[in-house]
């Protein structure tokens, strides 16, 4: 059976291995266009680091689509998967997400992606203000002070 | 919550990275902050947020103002379905006096949920506010009094009057598209029109009245299809008096496939039943609390007739009080005792299957100014719909304007 599983080792930027199934490389759709170019047992992805690729993996083996007989394909049923991802965001600060979605940018992995960005949204609405929100994700403002009063003006409405 | 939980970051594990190699544009680096990542992620992030947000986001940083402000961010919104219905009201007034009023546009803020542990009480302020139309927030298009569907975030236009004051006919229809702010044309209608009624139900737009028919044949009744893009005459309404007067046609509705016509005064009210084509006066209990305050949610006939709102009972034949208003009572509009009062301003709107009240009143004292009230109500059909019941999430003052004010216009859109 073609289904057989087929192992492929990705070797990260700082030379981390990791041994996963194709099953698992296939969740990424940039990792499945290079599998299928390049047969070789070996990918080295030299944009993301071990630490993020672990992170990566450990997501992919969660979500690893299993193709029942039927071909109706099911994963993890849906409230474990959330309760899990619950838990695979909360345990992460803020610089490993930020990384997270570069790699899972990069390697095209819509679901991470989008999971990652609603951990970003969580975090902003929870700020209790602008500079609160600049602090947290560390962004330096680009407004003069002017600017700034300005916009705050503009805004007043919005603020108790 | 996960507040603390940054500021023990370790970065040093990257730290082991060779120094001596340029950092390729995917990170070798940590990336410390959510400015060093590509815009649309920063948009992903941003359209999973509720829009009541945004003001304090926009002051964060002038990239992120403009990327609230971008196009980009409602077609994510609406790719993920994260839309939200927004309430745009027109009001016209002058500020200073001996000058002229002037049509603005409002949007109604509804401020992010906080925790009320203080017990307040719906009496006191709900910081729920009408806004001039923010920069950042898709707008509506300037002001006309010709009539309007709204189709998700677009609003169709039919007809004339097309400038303001100017009342013209014309078979034009246009279409405004909330978040590009941008206009496009549609095939014009087989009559010319000037303040038309219309509605939407099933990807057809329904157009009516706004012109003088004198003969049956004449297209004064006609459809839309929105998948081929063509126009139909339908049969018009069998009564030339309400053919022969452009405006005698107040305001339709659609519930369960049959068109619901509200008309002037003196005239016979009407239902068109869309699968028969066929036109039926409306039954006298109908018409007899059918005020010009009225929409349809899922169905059902809402209007605010006799300080009361009520619903039409469609299996009973029967208006019947929607419960849970009673409070309502007690802030109502004194303009007026029955609506389609002149003064009265009593405005009921579909917000996306809630219920939306906008009314007005008199701030108590000086009498030289009004206040804009606004109701949101869910709605819940018990006992096997033979009940209504409407939920107050809040009720406010969200503006106040001078008493010579008028109403212009209220939209519910999805953006």
């Amino acid at each position: 059976m073609e289904n057989e599983k087929k192992m492929i080792t990705l070797k990260s930027s700082d030379d981390v291995t990791f041994e996963v199934e194709e099953a698992v490389v296939l969740e990424s759709q940039f990792l499945s266009h290079l599998v299928q170019d390049c047969p070789a047992p070996e990918h080295k992805i030299k944009e993301v680091t071990g630490k993020i690729l672990s992170k990566v993996v450990e997501y992919c083996e969660k979500h690893v689509v299993v193709v029942v007989d039927g071909g109706d394909s099911s994963s993890s049923s849906g409230d474990d998967l959330k309760k899990w991802d619950d838990k695979f965001i909360k345990e992460m600060d803020l610089s490993t997400v930020y990384d997270l979605i570069a790699a899972a940018n990069y390697l095209n992995i819509q679901a991470l992606l989008d999971l990652m960005c609603q951990r970003v949204a969580d975090v902003i609405t929870a700020c209790k203000d602008h500079k609160e929100i600049r602090e947290t994700l560390g962004i330096v403002s680009d407004y003069t002070a002017e600017e700034e009063a300005e916009v705050l003006k503009e805004n007043e409405w919005a603020f108790d | 919550m996960i507040l603390e939980e940054e500021v023990e970051t370790p970065p040093q594990k990257k730290a082991k990275l060779p120094p001596a190699q340029p950092p390729p544009p995917f990170h070798h680096q940590p990336c410390l902050s959510l400015s060093s990542l590509p815009n649309d992620i920063t948009l992903n992030c941003f359209a999973r947020i509720p829009k009541s947000y945004y003001p304090k986001i926009s002051l964060v940083s002038k990239t992120f103002r403009s990327l609230l402000s971008s196009s980009d961010l409602y077609a994510a919104r609406s790719q993920m379905g994260t839309t939200e219905i927004c309430l745009y009201i027109c009001l016209q007034y002058s500020t200073e006096h001996f000058t002229l009023p002037s049509p603005r546009w409002f949007c109604l803020y509804v401020k992010p949920k906080r925790n009320l542990t203080d017990g307040r009480t719906k009496e006191k302020s709900s910081g729920n506010l009408l806004v001039p139309v923010p920069n950042h927030s898709p707008s509506p298009p300037p002001p006309h009094a010709s009539s309007t569907v709204m189709i998700g975030s677009q609003i169709y236009l039919f007809g004339g009057p097309l400038d303001d004051n100017v009342r013209d006919y014309s078979a034009a229809v246009r279409v405004y598209e909330c978040r590009s702010k941008t206009w496009r044309n549609l095939p014009n209608m087989n009559m010319e029109r000037c303040y038309a009624s219309a509605c939407v139900h099933d990807d057809k737009i329904y157009v009516m009245g706004g012109c003088r028919a004198r003969f049956e044949h004449q297209s004064w009744f006609e459809m839309f299809d929105i998948k081929t893009q063509t126009w139909e005459t339908l049969p018009a309404n069998p009564d030339q008096k309400v053919r022969l007067g452009c405006k005698n046609v107040r305001k339709i509705g659609v519930a369960h496939e049959k068109i619901y016509v509200k008309t002037d005064l003196e005239l016979n009210d009407w239902v068109y039943d869309l699968k028969e084509r066929k036109w039926s006066v409306a039954d006298l209990e109908l018409s007899l609390y059918w005020s010009n305050s009225w929409c349809v949610i899922d169905n059902v006939i809402y209007s605010y007739s006799f300080s009361r709102y009520v619903w039409y009972d469609l299996k009973s034949g029967r208006w019947k009080n929607v419960r849970g208003l009673e409070l309502l009572r007690k802030y109502r509009s004194f303009s007026g005792v029955s609506s389609g009062y002149p003064n009265c301003v009593v405005e009921l709107v579909n917000y996306g299957g809630k219920l939306v009240i906008v009314w007005d009143k008199f701030e108590r004292r000086g009498r030289s100014q009004k206040n804009i009230w606004c109701a949101v109500v869910a709605l819940r059909r018990i006992n096997n719909g033979s009940i209504v019941w409407g939920e107050i999430e809040w009720f406010d003052v969200v503006y106040t304007v001078p008493k010579s004010y008028e109403f212009l216009h209220s939209l519910a859109v999805s953006v």
